[in-house]
């Protein structure tokens, strides 16, 4: 006997487990991502529409030019269109695949056009102090994304605006050292000792394993 | 003088490669060492995972101009997709989710069996315009050695995957139909007696079973499909 669809009391009387959203959505990427594999264009139209604006304001934020930005979002999609067969789930969650490529592709776009880069203070003040999200924000916010926000706001402000510089930017340490005017060893610093703080914040410790053979 | 990078030295590079600004020599020198060091391998796996994390949750989001999804989509018709065979563990998983979710509103899913997903991947298909999706085992002999689906909806699909013990290769895939000849739409390749693949295909409704052939023709098992 199948089990019940959700949203329908089954037969043992418990209601099944409500829709999560942030499940539901991985669900459904996974679905849409199969059906794209098999050749599904109407699966491709729907991610395109659900992630369009992640797509489009990470290039943007890296190429600070609409025209290529736009250029290295649509082939961003084609190339998920393009490589959905060999996308696997196991490794990381759809959006950071698909953001990922927008990422790579949009640092090396910027590298080749020499175009301008984003405006570092206009980055850094986007996902600055100034722009996490307050309390109300945090508490509709996903466990994963308040985790990471209450981590930054820990961060020393120099070394949070030097990772989202590096990160959400594409800047290197080179192009960092020089637009806010520090040394190039200590834009490094910045963008390492942040790394390293988030990922001791983040990254849970390896649970301590009993291996003596002592009763 | 060797090239080789120490654990030290590979630390100090890791931010770098998690960021994707590594010059190619020191990353494939870094990935050398990557690949033959867990703790290196662990940190450095850490530190891509930060960044994926800061990507993903703070990455400003933007409207693209109008027009954008028409030429994404443009781009992608031009692409040569609709006939391509796809090999994915995951996707397996997502299939043998929808089969297993009973009858759901509106799209009719015929299986059995138990998932966590199964509600959602149900409501994706639903909403791509699915009308049915029917699974059956592959058998041979009362032995199951696979699963086979077909799916019809706007744009119709079969998938089958197999784990078996038969030899590594290509092997074909036959769909029977009540209104003409069996119809050729793939071939599975399977590794180690496992593999999955799947196509679109035309009209699903008359499909009564999928068969996987070997190179002589003969039929290794076969997946009769619920009416």
């Amino acid at each position: 006997m199948p089990p019940a669809a959700a949203g329908v009391v089954d037969q043992s009387g418990h209601r099944p487990r409500p829709y999560h959203s942030v499940v539901m959505h991985a669900a459904d990427d996974d679905a849409l991502i199969g059906a794209m594999a098999a050749g599904d264009q109407e699966a491709a139209a729907r991610f395109v529409r659900r992630h369009q604006r992640r797509v489009y304001g990470l290039a943007l934020s890296i190429l600070n030019d609409a025209t290529a930005a736009e250029d290295v979002a649509q082939e961003a999609f084609t190339r998920a269109w393009r490589h959905s067969s060999s996308y696997d789930a196991r490794r990381g969650a759809a959006t950071t695949w698909l953001l990922t490529i927008t990422r790579n592709l949009a640092i090396d776009a910027v590298r080749v056009r020499r175009s301008d880069p984003a405006d570092p203070s206009a980055i850094a003040a986007m996902m600055g102090a100034s722009r996490l999200p307050g309390p109300a924000e945090l508490a509709e916010a996903g466990s994963d994304r308040r985790r990471l926000v209450e981590a930054m706001a820990r961060l020393p402000v120099e070394q949070r605006r030097a990772l989202v510089l590096a990160a959400i930017g594409g800047r290197t340490t080179e192009e960092i050292s020089r637009s806010e005017g520090i040394p190039l060893g200590t834009a490094k610093t910045r963008v390492r000792a942040a790394m390293h703080r988030l990922r001791a914040d983040l990254v849970p410790p390896a649970p301590d394993v009993d291996l003596s053979l002592e009763p | 003088m060797t090239d080789e990078l120490t654990c030290a030295a590979t630390r100090d590079l890791l931010p770098d490669l998690a960021l994707g600004s590594l010059p190619g020599d020191d990353r494939a020198r870094l990935l050398d060492h990557i690949g033959e060091c867990a703790a290196c391998a662990t940190e450095a796996a850490e530190l891509t995972s930060v960044i994926d994390e800061v990507v993903v949750h703070l990455a400003p989001r933007a409207d693209p101009p109008a027009g954008f999804e028409s030429l994404v989509l443009a781009r992608i018709a031009s692409r040569p997709a609709a006939t391509r065979w796809w090999r994915r563990p995951m996707t397996v998983a997502a299939v043998v989710a929808i089969a297993v979710a009973g009858t759901a509103t509106g799209l009719y899913v015929t299986g059995g069996g138990s998932s966590r997903l199964d509600g959602e991947y149900v409501h994706s298909l639903q909403a791509l315009g699915g009308k049915e999706l029917r699974a059956a085992p592959l058998l041979q002999r009362g032995h199951t050695w696979g699963q086979a689906f077909v799916y019809e909806g706007k744009q119709s699909w079969v998938f089958v995957s197999m784990s078996w013990d038969v030899p590594d290769g290509a092997y074909r895939v036959v769909l029977d139909r009540s209104d003409g000849p069996s119809l050729t739409v793939g071939m599975i390749r399977l590794h180690r007696g496992e593999g999955s693949a799947g196509t679109t295909v035309g009209d699903t409704h008359t499909v009564t079973a999928v068969r996987v052939l070997d190179a002589s023709g003969r039929t290794l098992c076969r997946a009769a499909l619920p009416e």
